[in-house]
């Protein structure tokens, strides 16, 4: 194409204002392709969980109140359920009070038949279930602790008044959450001398289709009883958490928004400027035989090239800067933030809008300008 | 000795349209920066507002937070009657135990979160004197009655007077609205310690103590025998330090917040430095004719830096007449460490137009410094030749 | 240094470097220009006469050689310096007016005011004293781009001279303008002169011009080719068959 380079020289020709103007819209794009990847992370850790066949049972008034450990035999009971498992937030300190991550108790019978997806060997089942003190923990906290297999550690109570000496038999990876900690419930029970109530109770289903109904039968059947329950695909259990945070994610909509905004208002000026000064110069292109389309076509496509120039770096940017550092909010499950490939292309699409909407009402009217009257501001 | 603001003022009115657009980028990112310094400020206020300067507060050692802490009547009854604790003129002790339950509560417009529930005795009213009913009367202990509050109207199901409101395993009547100037408890629910321990099955434990200081009492030798009495064993902090930890989360905000604010600034001013650039090479001439008429090159400088400044000011000025309809604005948001929702409103504090003015005056500085400086290093033959 | 001399140049050599070429564009100029004068430095274009006049005016830096004006050296200034000693002995005037658009014609003749200790009413007394000396007391309030172009360098005249200056400097002041409004401004040039003894230095190639100075300094490729006795007085019809 004869014409690109002629758009290249004329990008060139004034170095500092197209740097200027590139990097302005990197920067502002970083900060863009950044915080749309926030309410992204949502969709991603739901649709991660989305296939689970693994309902939460826990009690109607909430998280905080508990469920009767009797209930597991009646949830047994249930048409297409296959695992029954009961759950107890410890809540333990390790080390500083800073260091905190989950940890809870949970059944070891069977554990292996409610979370095949989380990794975790057939060996390290069998230790988990022999022995008393075995915790498994998540690959990120082992690493941020530098934990090992085979370590004994101490996690101190907060809620419950004495601490608890665990053993680490196993890891977990792939769908597992990678900051949990999990030991037995037994122990736990027989430290807390109070038996029969737990948190939680997780109920796995034998096929997807069934969880709805199997989810209707749970909470009916305990309806009007002292402890009515509330239960919930694993996936709505998941985004319930991250509900709490809707009004970070709205915030960060909103200021994505205003980003483009800006950015629109910076490359437009720019545009305009550019174009206005050039307008002598393209009087005379036209006047040679250059048709008004090409010569439009020719700046927007100055300006495209610019604004994806601009695109590529800053969402390049962000993309690398949030894989290295990871971003987020300490305990919750936002720790990491990272950045999806769909978001890139949306950068991009939105930095080409960007390039072609801010040149279109200058560039138009240079193009199609009276020639005699342009050619009069070149003498 | 100095060129004349005029000059700069009109030459920015006369080319409108870069002008308003140049200003209209910074104004945009003002306005971004006040959003989030007043969300920031109005949850930093919801949380540590709520510390009384006179009150310890005890949990179980170890324990960050009284969502995860638990002690017994027997600590309690242990601790009441410590010198250093305040008495009322009844001689009533001021120490209110307390245990607060996060109970799911329904939204208006749908969906439910975890509100927190404070198990009291109606002392805690005199342990939190910044706690006032407004409306109604305090709840009647050993009867299903709560006090609500007002954070937490208009955002909530059956939050107002006279409601009947339901959470945990039963239902409660809403007979006071209490406000607590801002502060935290605004977002909780009130009622009866041992109705709220029944329904939530907690058995005969608190989460909590709050202890009020006699006048002249010494802190220190309160939290010190708390810690060491083998009967109490507990630890105690000020509730300053206590909400002060609390605020990580409005701290992890800002931190973010002027991030994201800066990132944004670096793209306006590379966008006015562009039309300070554009401005500075069209009014060449201008520039030769002044110096050749004997104001300094300092002089020269300086006036096409006051014209940076004065556009970016103006706009930073229109950036936060912008952002203002959010002052006030009440929303909620999950406070993970608490595990509970805070009902908080944006605060645009006087603090905050200031930085935000400062903000924008530093944008117009850096964005001018460059042009202006090569408009002063301009030679004049070679300015005035440029016609 | 002689007190009678307005400007003095001993060997003066100017060269500008562009891209590789060098060009000389005063090439040992030696000329006294006596106080009082209204003189005009003529020659074609490239003669180097704009060189001369920015290097009397103080906006240029001659490349060696001593440069005297009003009896001060300024070869040796530095910018700083000359900026206000421009302010105070130099009052200039350009060929396109050179009037700042977004101000006033009372505002553009204050500006040179702006740079000294009067205060606002005694800047206001000089403004209005030098725009009815060029005759445009009523167009105050005009601005630049709402008056003829005669106008302007009138007003542009008002600016040189509301300083008091020791010399004016004018670098083709009648080359944008018709016949009629050269004529005019050459004649006030000649008040100025005259009334208040102001030096007057202009560069032009206005061959009319001729008939208004006290002396013309011809230049030919950066060098003085001669100097002749202006045809003041001599009538137009005079000159034209000269």
């Amino acid at each position: 194409m004869k014409y690109t380079a002629l758009v290249l020289k004329n990008l060139l020709r004034s170095k500092r204002r197209t740097i200027l103007t590139v990097l302005s819209i990197a920067v502002s794009l970083f900060i863009f392709s950044a915080l749309v990847s926030v309410p992204t992370v949502v969709q991603q850790i739901l649709s991660e969980t989305a296939a689970s066949t693994r309902i939460a049972t826990h009690n109607k008034a909430g998280l905080a109140y508990s469920i009767p450990i009797a209930y597991k035999q009646r949830l047994q009971t249930i048409p297409h359920v296959e695992v029954v498992l009961a759950e107890s937030w410890f809540g333990g300190v390790y080390h500083e009070v800073s260091d905190q991550f989950p940890n809870l108790a949970v059944d070891p019978e069977q554990a292996d038949l409610m979370w095949p997806d989380y990794g975790i060997s057939k060996e390290q089942f069998a230790q988990f279930k022999k022995i008393r003190t075995a915790c498994l923990v998540g690959g990120e906290t082992m690493k941020r602790f530098d934990l090992h297999l085979g370590q004994q550690i101490q996690l101190r109570g907060t809620l419950y008044p004495f601490n608890v000496t665990l053993n680490i038999v196993g890891t977990f990876s792939g769908k597992a959450p990678p900051n949990f900690l999990l030991f037995r419930r037994d122990y736990l029970e027989e430290a807390a001398g109070r038996p029969g109530f737990v948190d939680l109770m997780w109920v796995k289903v034998d096929k997807p289709e069934n969880v709805p109904q199997v989810i209707a039968a749970i909470d009916e059947g305990f309806a009007n009883s002292s402890a009515e329950t509330s239960s919930e695909s694993e996936a709505a259990f998941t985004g319930s958490f991250l509900d709490q945070y809707r009004t970070f994610f709205r915030m960060a909509e909103l200021l994505g928004f205003i980003v483009v905004l800006m950015i629109g208002l910076v490359a437009a000026n720019t545009a305009a400027m550019s174009i206005r000064e050039r307008r002598g110069e393209i009087a005379v292109m036209r006047s040679i035989g250059f048709p008004a389309r090409t010569i439009l076509s020719m700046l927007l496509a100055e300006s495209i090239l610019m604004a994806l120039a601009g695109g590529i770096i800053g969402c390049g940017s962000a993309y690398i800067v949030l894989k290295v550092f990871s971003v987020g909010g300490g305990a919750g499950p936002l720790s990491t933030i990272r950045m999806q490939p769909a978001i890139l292309a949306e950068t991009l699409v939105v930095a080409a809008l960007i390039g072609l909407c801010s040149a279109l009402v200058p560039a138009r009217s240079a193009a199609r300008r009276n020639i005699v009257d342009a050619l009069r501001t070149v003498a | 000795m100095a060129i004349p603001l005029k000059y700069n003022v009109r030459s920015l009115l006369v080319r409108r349209v870069s002008t308003a657009m140049t200003g209209g980028g910074i104004a945009l990112v003002v306005a971004v920066f006040v959003i989030v310094m007043a969300l920031v400020a109005g949850l930093n206020s919801a949380i540590s507002d709520t510390g009384d300067p006179d009150n310890v507060i005890v949990l179980r050692k170890g324990a960050t937070t009284e969502t995860y802490s638990a002690l017994q009547l027997d600590q309690f009854d242990a601790m009441k009657f410590l010198p250093q604790i305040r008495r009322e003129p009844g001689g009533e002790v001021d120490a209110s135990p307390e245990l607060p339950v996060q109970a799911l509560m329904e939204r208006t417009g749908g969906g439910r979160d975890n509100i927190v529930v404070r198990g009291v005795l109606p002392i805690a009213l005199k342990v939190h004197p910044k706690v006032k009913i407004v409306e109604g009367r305090m709840f009647n202990p050993s009867v299903n009655e709560v006090i609500v509050g007002k954070g937490l109207m208009g955002h909530y199901d059956n939050t107002t007077l006279g409601a009947t409101l339901r959470f945990g395993r039963g239902k409660w009547k809403v007979v006071g609205i209490m406000a607590d100037g801002g502060g935290s408890f605004e977002s909780e629910v009130w009622g009866d310690i041992h109705n709220v321990q029944d329904d939530a099955q907690r058995g005969a434990y608190y989460a909590d103590v709050r202890l009020k200081l006699a006048p002249g009492a010494d802190a220190d030798a309160l939290i010190r025998r708390l810690a060491d009495d083998p009967r109490i064993n507990l630890q105690g902090e000020t509730e300053a330090d206590y909400y002060k930890d609390q605020a990580v989360v409005a701290n992890q905000m800002r931190v973010l917040g002027m991030i994201v604010a800066v990132i944004m600034a670096v793209g306006a001013i590379f966008g006015a430095m562009n039309t300070m650039y554009a401005a500075v090479s069209s009014r060449t001439t201008e520039i030769g004719t002044l110096r050749a008429l004997g104001f300094a090159p300092i002089a020269v400088m300086t006036s096409f830096l006051l014209e940076s400044l004065v556009l970016a000011v103006t706009a930073g000025a229109i950036g936060i007449v912008l952002a203002m309809p959010i002052n006030g604005l009440s929303t909620t948001f999950g406070n993970f460490v608490t595990f509970s929702t805070l009902a908080f409103s944006f605060r645009v504090t006087f603090a905050i137009v200031i930085e935000a003015l400062i903000f924008a005056a530093v944008m117009g500085m850096v964005g001018g410094w460059l042009p202006a400086r090569q408009a002063m290093k301009m030679s004049i033959v070679d300015a005035l030749r440029s016609v | 240094m002689d007190e009678k001399y307005a400007i003095d140049f001993e060997h003066v050599t100017r060269i500008y470097k562009r891209d590789e070429f060098e060009v000389r564009a005063l090439d040992d100029v030696t000329v006294q220009i006596p106080v009082g004068r209204f003189v005009a430095i003529m020659g074609p274009s490239g003669s180097g006469k704009t060189t001369m006049l920015n290097l009397i005016a103080g906006i240029d830096h001659a490349t060696s050689g001593r440069v005297a004006v009003g009896a001060e050296e300024i070869s040796g200034m530095k910018e700083r310096d000359l900026a206000g000693w421009r302010a105070r002995h130099i009052g200039l005037v350009f060929q396109f007016y050179n009037l700042i658009p977004v101000l006033t014609a009372f505002e553009n003749v204050e500006l040179p005011l702006l740079l000294t200790h009067l205060s606002k009413a005694e800047r206001r007394a000089h403004v209005e004293t030098a725009l009815r000396v060029v005759g445009l007391a009523d167009r105050m309030d005009h601005y630049p781009r709402q008056l003829s172009g005669g106008q302007e360098q009138r007003v542009a005249i008002a600016r040189a001279i509301v300083a008091d200056p020791t010399i004016i400097v004018a670098d083709e002041p009648t080359g944008d303008l018709d016949a009629k409004s050269a004529e005019e401004i050459l004649s006030l040039l000649v008040d100025l002169n005259r009334q208040f003894q102001k030096t007057i230095v202009m560069v032009t190639h206005d061959p009319r011009a001729e008939r208004y100075v006290d002396t013309v300094y011809r230049l030919d490729k950066g060098v003085l080719a001669g100097v002749e006795p202006g045809k003041r007085g001599v009538s137009a019809e005079a000159t034209a068959h000269a």
